[in-house]
């Protein structure tokens, strides 16, 4: 799995690519609370995500709840059809914001 | 004349996280071979990859690594995982899906194995020890019919195995069906 992290304006992207399973997932955590230090609006892409398992999820499902406590937006972009599908299996379609690109977050701040 | 095995595979690995991605690649690799479908291995890859995560994170101790063993079979039209480790037995009651309503981290890949298979549980432990946990969800295409068969047939499913993963033939794993359904998924609860 890798993690790249940059800054679009107002927004930081955290772009996942490769395999987020239980060996992995924990650098996924770190980068994602890492990233919601700056206070800034956060999105994940996870189009390039081969495979996500429930310790992937609970990264994410982390993640928000500490976006929510620090009330700056989390939102999940071009989710991968596996990813989302582990995300509907889980019901947490309706929890997440999920939006088709990372280009549609950049007008929030 | 000589019997044709109805194994897939058989992995046994260490019950370590950096060996979650082996197995994942094996199943897949068995699976597209056998003519599944992406989305039918994506699941089958959701549960067999969570059920091993079960293992290496609850079944043994911080100070001691022992191994699971993954087998994949055809029964009929059904395609049947046993995944055994050699810990203590646990309380099938203990395993547990969390409430999806309860919107919080963890306890989500009990539910997630629910969801993708027609049949999962454990069976009665194996002579030797340890635990077997029985997955089995119907094959798309099942060996020699064509495409639209669906359905688990428990009759063809029932586990017919002369010995469990991880044991020599001869072993008296008779695995009964006495434990399976702990998670709801045996249709008798």
């Amino acid at each position: 799995m890798k993690v790249d992290i940059r800054e679009l304006g107002k927004v930081t992207v955290v772009a996942v690519t490769g395999e987020v399973d239980l060996q992995t997932s924990p650098k996924l955590r770190e980068a994602l609370i890492e990233s919601l230090k700056a206070n800034t609006a956060l999105v994940v892409d996870l189009g390039a995500v081969d495979y996500i398992d429930s310790s992937g999820i609970t990264s994410l499902l982390e993640a928000l709840k500490l976006a929510k406590e620090k009330k700056v937006s989390f939102t999940l972009a071009k989710v991968s059809p596996g990813a989302m599908r582990v995300i509907q299996l889980g019901r947490l379609d309706k929890v997440f914001t999920i939006v088709d690109s990372v280009d549609a977050t950049l007008g929030e701040s | 004349m000589k019997t044709q095995s109805n194994l897939l595979f058989s992995l046994r690995v260490p019950a370590q996280a950096d060996r979650l991605r082996l197995i994942r690649a094996s199943t897949r690799d068995a699976l597209s071979a056998l003519g599944c479908s992406p989305e039918w291995t994506r699941d089958m890859l959701i549960a067999i990859d969570e059920a091993c995560q079960n293992v290496v994170r609850h079944a043994y101790g911080d100070n001691f690594a022992g191994d699971m063993v993954v087998e994949a079979r055809i029964m009929g039209k059904n395609l049947e995982i046993l995944l055994r480790d050699f810990a203590p037995c646990i309380d099938p009651a203990t395993v547990k899906p969390r409430d999806l309503d309860d919107i919080r981290p963890g306890g989500l890949g009990t539910h997630f194995i629910q969801e993708v298979t027609d049949l999962c549980g454990f069976l009665e432990p194996p002579a030797g020890g340890g635990n077997l946990f029985r997955m089995v969800k119907s094959l798309e295409c099942p060996p020699g019919d064509g495409p639209g068969e669906t359905g688990v047939d428990e009759q063809e499913s029932a586990h017919e195995q002369d010995s469990a993963p991880g044991q020599d033939s001869n072993g008296s794993g008779d695995g009964t069906f006495g434990r399976e359904g702990t998670l709801g998924k045996d249709g008798t609860e």
